[in-house]
């Protein structure tokens, strides 16, 4: 285990048995989409139509109990702009979960999702659980991705898919639960997998490189 | 009047109990100074007053003077109304930050405000004015500031001055590698100024850059209150760049011990990113020389993280090279009629030949450009020769030929049977039958 567990204080076993699991989650997409606003709403369930435009990168911390087990989402909001991708992409590794926003009402930000996967499967760690999600739902008359073209994009590169509005709430929580679990069940049958194999089990839920790696080693 | 002697002179005069005698008397130096236009004095003095602070009213005075707009004005073919009026059509990126740069602002709350219509034009003039720029996240939050304190066309020529003269080179860049410099920049001053926080960022594996990012792309505009960011800047237009470095210095020195006492990474980064707004709780006073930094250095460690980066391409490449590239895909060939079965095989060829050119970072059209090379006179090209070994009869005519251990030069060897080729003796080109030539060794011409 890591160096930083073994000095363990009262307020280290106090965060420790806060959870069960900590993933970190990938929030990517064009500039503009409402990622933040996404978060946002998920964290604090509200909504503020103008945030400051995410430099760099930024996140956030939610607990959600799924199926009796406390798990600790550490969600990674991304700046959009193409030029701040070179900068991003360094916070790829390690991520468990990446959602993939674009937004129903424009056409530039639907078709730059092939380009994010393309990111994804250059930066990102294999296998990592991905989840298309389309927002501003709520916006009917100015939509201009269908339904059904998203759902098509989704079943095309094999991921997941969600409709869902940060402004109305709507699927927003349905959004992170449903990557939450997926991530949940993979991890716990990664884990059984090594079980199985008589290792002695660790959790180590991320790579021991990642930045803040340490601190993740500490959830059991 | 000189810059330094207005900052005496506004310092001198006591403020009244609503202030407004100190605006009247403020208006008045800056107008004296418009008129005036003296190019900005150079001194220590000016530095260690815009080090101590800037009277708050006083910053949309000073700031044309240290960015000398007048001559920036004379210089520039186009004034900033015609590059407003030049400027076309707004970009859409632009579009997208109008509301997302100063939302908490009053004046920048919906597009039809006075402050949004200000950073559209301020915004697009600086893209027409500096193209190779573009337009970079960050950039709405630094003309937002400035449109604040200054006319809009001094915040115009203010901004393209920090941006064209102020950044480091490429620092908004399209692929934002003057701002990663700066960022490998400051990783290196802890190493070297702060040690302490150095080893606990290693020893914890925190990521200072996550934090560093911020406060590098909107020079602290994202994360200090206003009045802070106004000190930085006054620091910053006189002395450059490194002032960015010395804000960020002296927030991890002063916290310094705050930090290195966080019992986990997760509580250091956090912390971290909170400093900004710590410092104002503490109201606390900056020191800009708190650790010095010379110009020079700087310099140095930035030629060193350039001609790494520069050398870097060449281990991303092979990296890229991915495994499948290299596993020889399993393929069955064997149930297709053989037309399909050939065209298989030299797909599958082509492919491995493609993997190899990847691998030194060519396209196979650089790697194999057949018409480049023949094109160019000067390559000596292959000639094949062979022995003569038997007599034979002329294809044609049906005569016995005797050229026999004569050494001829193969001309076209395209047809299995028939080689054309030339004699040495005689000259003359033949088709001789391939089964009774040998080839000897090559010789290049």
């Amino acid at each position: 285990m890591s160096s930083a567990a073994g000095s363990s204080t009262p307020t280290s076993i106090a965060a420790q048995k806060a959870y069960d699991y900590l993933f970190k989650l990938l929030l990517i997409g064009d500039s503009g989409v409402g990622k933040t606003c996404l978060l946002f709403r998920f964290a604090e369930n509200s909504f503020n139509p103008t945030f400051i435009s995410t430099i760099g990168i930024d996140f956030k911390i939610q607990t959600v109990e799924i199926d009796g087990k406390r798990i600790k989402l550490q969600v990674w909001d991304t700046a959009g702009q193409e030029r701040f991708r070179t900068i991003t992409t360094a916070y790829y590794r390690g991520a468990m979960g990446i959602l993939l926003v674009y937004d129903v009402t424009s056409k530039k930000t639907f078709e730059n999702i092939t380009n994010w996967l393309k990111n994804i499967e250059e930066h990102a760690a294999e296998g990592v659980e991905q989840l298309l999600v389309a927002n501003k739902c709520d916006q009917e008359d100015k939509r201009v991705i269908s339904e059904e073209q998203g759902q098509l994009l989704a079943v095309h590169h094999g991921i997941d898919f969600i409709e869902c509005s940060a402004m109305t709430g709507e699927n927003v929580r349905e959004a992170f639960y449903r990557m939450a679990r997926r991530v949940k069940t993979k991890h716990e049958s990664k884990e059984s997998a090594q079980r199985a194999d008589g290792s002695k089990s660790v959790k180590i839920l991320s790579d021991p490189g990642s930045p803040l790696g340490k601190s993740l080693g500490n959830c059991c | 009047m000189s810059c330094s002697a207005v900052i005496e002179s506004i310092r001198a005069s006591k403020p009244t109990a609503d202030g407004f005698d100190e605006l009247g008397k403020e208006h008045t130096l800056g107008s004296s100074w418009n008129s005036n236009k003296e190019p900005l004095d150079s001194s220590t003095h000016l530095d260690q007053l815009l080090c101590e602070g800037v009277p708050f009213g006083l910053h949309g005075y000073i700031y044309p003077l240290l960015c000398n707009t007048p001559s920036m004005k004379t210089a520039s073919k186009l004034s900033y109304i015609e590059l407003c009026e030049n400027s076309g059509p707004s970009d859409r990126a632009i579009e997208k930050d109008l509301l997302r740069a100063l939302p908490d602002n009053y004046f920048f709350r919906k597009l039809q405000d006075r402050g949004v219509q200000s950073l559209r034009r301020v915004l697009n003039s600086i893209n027409a004015h500096l193209p190779h720029y573009g337009y970079c996240q960050g950039m709405g939050m630094l003309v937002g500031y400035l449109l604040l304190i200054l006319e809009e066309e001094d915040a115009f020529w203010v901004s393209v001055h920090i941006i064209s003269k102020i950044l480091p080179e490429k620092y908004f860049s399209e692929e934002l590698i003057g701002l990663r410099v700066e960022q490998k920049l400051l990783r290196k001053l802890v190493k070297q100024k702060l040690p302490r926080t150095d080893e606990f960022l290693n020893e914890r594996d925190v990521d200072i850059t996550l934090v560093s990012i911020n406060w590098l792309v909107t020079l602290f505009a994202g994360v200090l209150p206003p009045v802070m960011v106004y000190r930085v800047w006054d620091v910053m237009l006189y002395r450059g760049f490194a002032a960015i470095h010395s804000m960020s210095l002296f927030l991890l020195r002063h916290y310094e011990d705050d930090l290195i006492a966080m019992p986990f990474s997760h509580d250091g980064f956090k912390f971290l990113a909170s400093l900004p707004k710590r410092i104002r709780k503490d109201e606390l006073f900056i020191d800009f020389d708190c650790i010095k930094l010379k110009a020079d250095l700087l310099t140095h460690y930035r030629k060193k993280i350039t001609s790494k980066a520069r050398q870097a391409p060449v281990k991303k490449m092979i990296i890229e090279l991915k495994d499948d590239d290299l596993n020889p895909v399993e393929q069955n060939f064997t149930d297709l009629s053989p037309h399909l079965k050939q065209a298989e095989v030299v797909l599958s060829i082509r492919a491995a030949v493609d993997a190899v050119c990847r691998h030194f970072d060519k396209t196979l059209g650089d790697f194999l450009d057949y018409k480049r090379d023949r094109s160019r006179s000067s390559v000596k090209e292959i000639v094949i020769r062979a022995k003569v070994l038997e007599d034979f009869e002329d294809l044609d005519s049906g005569e016995t030929r005797s050229y026999t251990d004569e050494i001829i030069e193969i001309c076209d060897q395209s047809d299995e049977r028939y080689w054309l080729g030339k004699s040495d003796s005689d000259g003359h080109m033949r088709w001789f039958p391939s089964s009774i030539l040998c080839r000897v060794s090559f010789k290049l011409y």
